[in-house]
């Protein structure tokens, strides 16, 4: 669905992006993850079209380029600014931009309808969107981007600022379209985030690809041991085992275990064992 | 068409619900008038054939269409800061119908503007208006030439902040060099050759035909075309010159 070849984006003398290959299969949930500043939006408005690369090569569907405006009607992008207008009401940014789409009549009102359910929003559509709180503005947000039922869902960074409410409803907003098999793609740098909800990842640091592969994958080849903390009468000790289970057993049969602290292998050790550094805001 | 139409909506839309917008843009000329009229009571003898506020009103009113821009640019920096324009460039429509369609709102604004100065203070203190026909012929080159210096003026501005002091300044400048400020007549000499290449100049000597003299359609051709072929030019070189995003995006 997307194909990215050695992607290199400057900005001055900074290269923000570089060398980027990147493979988005059709139906996939992919996260581009790392740090702030690792070079996500960019790569983001490169694949839309927003930026121009200084090398490398992008194609969408096939060999389409982001500039065709048949191939721009299938992307839906949900920017990491709340890209709507807050003095009117929710109802109104969506009616705007579903006209912008070319949607009138009855097929307007009912993706209107339709986009509503989907991200849960259905009791405020009337109110003014500078009225709503943080998440709701989110929702509405990837709402926007739904009206014209994409096939390649962009988001940038959607559980920014989001209470935990909001983000599941985000969250299962997105399990809902992949089963329906539209292709998302998200930034985002919680790691933690994505380890749930996310097929493929990839790990982005200071513009360069860092780790891709499915989370499993990474998390088996790069995330380490599993640490266990367990205190028994004889005092506490710190275990990093890959059979956890297997040495709970073992330890119980010999001494009652009194606590237990379990840290199991994730992305933010992959990244961490990957590029020595902490992931942090 | 249809796109450039659903874009000025929602601009139209969005500028009606901003109430320093409609006080600025609508009411403010009215009261300039007032003030401004009362001031100079005194300095319009009969025989001149002009009372003060006919001749506030020549001036004034375009403080009203100065408005109407600073509006427009604001509403355009504060797409490009939230982000609702990369929606825009990413939905199918084009960079010029994009402008166009802000083009459009500030050309409807400019004209309700002119249309609510000109009906408040005919009927508060009698403006003289000698043909109306030419006036709204006027009234319309002129909201041609304002939409265009505002969509010149936006591609300079990514805040909504800059957008409202490049706009009052630029605002300023125009005026002093046009005769909206203090009358052509009293400046020095350099000064008034150097009006003569200011298209508000020849906007407000169009209007002072139409308003007090009705002028014939040859002694209006001059200005009128200035007015609106420096306005298409504006808006040609935006078209050119427009960037979607602000360089930090
Ligand atoms: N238009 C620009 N001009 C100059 N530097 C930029 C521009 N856009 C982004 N950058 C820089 O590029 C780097 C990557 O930015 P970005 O892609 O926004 O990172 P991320 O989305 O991963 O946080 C940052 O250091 C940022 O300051
Ligand atoms: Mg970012």
């Amino acid at each position: 669905m997307v194909n990215l070849k050695n992607v290199t984006k400057r900005f001055g003398a900074k290269t923000v992006v570089n060398d980027l290959s990147l493979t988005i299969a059709r139906g996939e949930l992919f996260g581009l993850l790392g740090p702030n500043g690792a070079g996500k939006t960019t790569t983001i408005n490169i694949i839309v079209g927003g930026l121009l690369p200084d090398a490398g090569s992008i194609t969408l569907q096939g060999s389409g380029s982001p500039q065709d405006p048949n191939i721009k009607r299938l992307i839906g992008i949900v920017p990491q600014s709340l890209a709507v207008y807050e003095s009117l009401t929710a109802y109104e940014n969506l009616n705007f931009f579903g006209r912008l789409y070319g949607l009138q009549g009855s097929d307007l009102t009912s993706s209107i309808q339709r986009v509503f359910e989907l991200v849960n929003l259905t009791d405020r559509t009337k109110d003014r969107v500078k009225t709503y709180s943080g998440g709701m503005k989110r929702r509405l947000n990837i709402a926007i981007a739904l009206l014209h039922r994409p096939s390649l869902l962009i988001l940038d960074e959607p559980t920014v600022g989001v209470d935990p409410q909001s983000r599941n409803a985000i969250f299962d907003t997105l399990r809902n379209l992949r089963a329906e098999g539209c292709t998302t793609l998200l930034t985002s740098h919680y790691l933690e985030e994505a380890q749930q909800l996310c097929d493929t990842v990839a790990i982005l640091d200071e513009g360069k690809l860092v780790a891709q592969g499915t989370v499993e994958e990474l998390i088996a080849r790069h995330g380490g041991q599993s640490i266990l903390t367990v205190e028994t009468s004889k005092g506490k000790s710190r275990i990093e085992t890959h059979e956890p289970v297997q040495e709970i057993v073992r330890i119980h049969a010999e001494e009652p275990i009194i606590s237990l602290k379990m840290e199991s292998p994730s992305l933010e050790k992959a990244f961490l064992n990957i590029t020595g550094k902490h992931l942090r805001d | 068409m249809k796109e450039i139409i659903t874009l000025t909506r929602k601009d139209l839309q969005l500028l009606f619900l901003d109430k320093t917008s409609i006080i600025v843009t609508f009411a403010l000329p009215v009261v300039l008038v007032a003030l401004i009229g009362s001031v100079f009571a005194g300095s319009f003898p009969p025989s001149s054939g002009i009372t003060s506020y006919d001749y506030a009103f020549s001036k004034v009113m375009f403080w009203g269409l100065f408005g109407g821009v600073a509006s427009s640019v604001a509403s355009l920096a504060i797409e490009k800061h939230s982000g609702t324009i990369i929606r825009i460039q990413l939905a199918p429509v084009r960079k010029f119908q994009v402008l166009a369609g802000k083009a459009l709102a500030c050309i409807s604004v400019i004209l309700i503007s002119s249309f609510v100065t000109w009906t408040f203070t005919s009927v508060l203190f009698g403006i003289k208006t000698a043909s109306l026909l030419n006036m709204i012929l006027i009234c319309f080159s002129n909201a041609v030439f304002f939409a265009g210096l505002m969509t010149f003026l936006a591609n300079f501005v990514s805040t909504e902040r800059a957008a409202g002091a490049l706009s009052w300044s630029v605002a300023q400048l125009l005026a002093c060099f046009s005769g909206i400020m203090f009358p052509v007549m009293i400046m020095p000499s350099w000064m008034k050759t150097a009006t003569n290449f200011n298209p508000v100049t020849w906007a407000v000597k169009a209007m002072e035909i139409a308003l007090w003299t009705g002028g014939t359609f040859h002694e209006l051709v001059l200005p009128v075309s200035i007015t609106l072929g420096a306005g298409l030019f504006f808006f040609a070189c935006s078209v050119y010159l427009f960037r979607w995003t602000t360089q930090n995006a």
